[in-house]
């Protein structure tokens, strides 16, 4: 019995090793190590920090705080020399911008910076790219065309064909009247390639809080909960985000979804939009009907007058 | 144009002599390199058995662990309590932690440490497991350019906003190979909390300002 079971065990840690192996390093046979303070700081879910807004201490996040990326960039022309002089001729070696078209004018590649934003005064280091590659600006002007996308990019981002959140109830479209009517919005992540002032663009929109109108006067959130479908012998539970509604009648359910962006020029880093986008989704009408209980002492076999058999009004 | 050109140039001859001691450290010269003239040989010869005779800090590659790794020093500035006393004892406790990546040796910052500080037992941990098995680690060197500590915190608790700069980290199994795909160099900013007691400066709790 205890050889069998051994040998059971045995082939489970030998099949799972052959997933790690797979997936991660063909050499390794031990898992992985997190390894350095950032990577460990941030996996082992130790307790955060954050700038409070109002008084600028740094104090301990609260447990329901949504981490946002706590660094800042920026990027240097390679070129430069000083802050307000760009020397033409740069020095031999750096990186090349070739034209993105034929007949276009070649780029000016830049270095981007990373620091935490909490420090004062701190020191940056060189950002690293996903690719390695060079980062370029395409601009006449290039030291000022990433101040002025900063300075549209929130109202670009507001315009985007977001795709708003999809809408349910259950039960629908009747519901009862007194029952909890579990409502909920399904919305996803969604990427974005656009062109603003000549520089490729990649925003990243991601829902981050949902405000339900549930016809009758009554609302819920902004809330971070965007619900969720209950299997249907759950039907009538209460949930995050169900309602119950007090009168029969007809009601338009809608949802506001608040998303948050991210954006990144010519493959720079992702960089926080500052603000936030509402993008509505169709209303859904809800019928709400009433339901009447009665008990009776006999069945249509011994009482075929009572009420509710067939033929009687 | 003269003092452009003349930043130029400048910026260039420091080019040059960056470029210099990135090839010196890379060929593993013994030539003593100016960041690390105070090394003691006799506390040396507790992280690593045996010293080359000249004592010269070299760092780990994918050759061999680093030698001669500066055992950092708690400074007299940081035995006093005070808002300069948690700030000097925050840079050495961080140069304790960067010596215990470089060497695998965590004695200087468990001597440091409370027990319920679970991140700082967690890097503890993590450069045990990176260290075991005749592994080293390439890498990891931490600086902290910004050491911030917090006004009119205390008597016996004090604060320190920290910025940690971080190399990025190589694995090294005993035969030289990769463990794991390398970690990638850091920058973050850090809060950390430390007592005062007799035995002077503790750390008991330590997380990232995100």
């Amino acid at each position: 019995m205890r050889t069998v079971r051994d040998l059971l065990i045995g082939s489970l840690v030998f099949l799972s090793w052959v997933g790690s192996a797979a997936s991660a390093n063909a050499e390794s046979t031990e898992p992985p190590i997190t390894i350095g303070f950032r990577k460990s700081g941030v996996s082992l879910g130790s307790e955060n920090w954050i700038r409070d807004p109002q008084s600028g201490e740094i104090v301990r996040a609260p447990l329901n705080h949504v981490s946002d990326d706590p660094n800042q960039y920026k990027a240097e022309l390679q070129c430069q020399v000083d802050d307000n002089a760009l020397d033409k001729k740069c020095l031999p070696g750096q990186v090349r911008c070739p034209p993105r078209e034929p007949g276009e004018k070649p780029g000016t590649p830049v270095i981007w910076k990373v620091a935490p934003k909490a420090v004062s005064n701190p020191t940056w280091t060189d950002w690293k790219s996903g690719n390695n590659g060079p980062s370029c600006l395409y601009d006449q002007k290039p030291e000022d065309v990433l101040p002025r996308i900063a300075a549209r990019i929130e109202s670009d981002f507001r315009n985007l064909p977001v795709k708003a959140a999809d809408l349910a109830a259950q039960p629908s479209p009747h519901t009862l009247k007194g029952a909890e009517t579990n409502i909920f919005a399904n919305a996803v992540e969604q990427q974005f390639d656009v062109t603003i002032l000549g520089q490729r663009v990649h925003i990243v929109a991601t829902p981050v809080e949902y405000t339900y109108g549930y016809g009758d006067g009554n609302s819920l959130g902004p809330t971070p909960f965007a619900g969720g479908p209950l299997p249907e012998a759950e039907w009538g539970q209460k949930t995050r985000t169900s309602h119950v509604y007090q009168q029969t009648g007809d009601f338009q359910v809608s949802v506001t979804t608040t998303f948050r962006g991210t954006y990144s020029v010519n493959g720079g880093p992702n960089m926080r939009i500052p603000g936030t986008g509402q993008f509505a989704s169709p209303s859904q009408r809800v019928s709400v009907w009433r339901s009447i209980t009665r008990n009776y002492a006999d069945n249509c076999i011994v009482n075929p007058r009572g009420e509710g058999c067939p033929g009687v009004p | 144009m003269t003092p452009r050109t003349s930043v130029s140039a400048r910026s260039f001859i420091i080019g040059s002599l960056a470029t210099v001691l990135t090839l010196t450290a890379c060929g593993n010269s013994t030539q003593p390199q100016s960041a690390s003239p105070t090394v003691s040989v006799s506390a040396s010869a507790t992280a690593t058995p045996s010293p080359s005779p000249t004592a010269v800090y070299r760092p780990a590659d994918a050759k061999g662990k680093a030698e001669n790794v500066p055992v950092p020093v708690l400074p007299e500035a940081a035995k006093t309590n005070s808002k300069e006393g948690v700030e000097a004892f925050a840079r050495y406790w961080f140069q304790a932690l960067s010596y215990a990546y470089e060497t695998g040796d965590t004695s200087a910052i468990k001597r440091t440490t409370g027990p319920n500080c679970v991140f700082c037992n967690g890097l503890q941990e993590s450069i045990g497991q990176s260290w075991a098995d005749g592994k080293w680690i390439v890498g990891g060197r931490i600086e902290t350019p910004v050491v911030a500590g917090k006004p009119g915190t205390g008597p016996e608790s004090r604060q320190a906003t920290v910025q940690v700069i971080q190399q990025q980290i190589e694995i090294r199994k005993a035969d030289g190979t990769l463990y794991q795909e390398a970690t990638d160099a850091s920058n973050s900013g850090s809060q950390l909390v430390a007592t005062f007691n007799s035995d002077g400066w503790m750390v008991t709790d330590l997380g990232l300002i995100r």
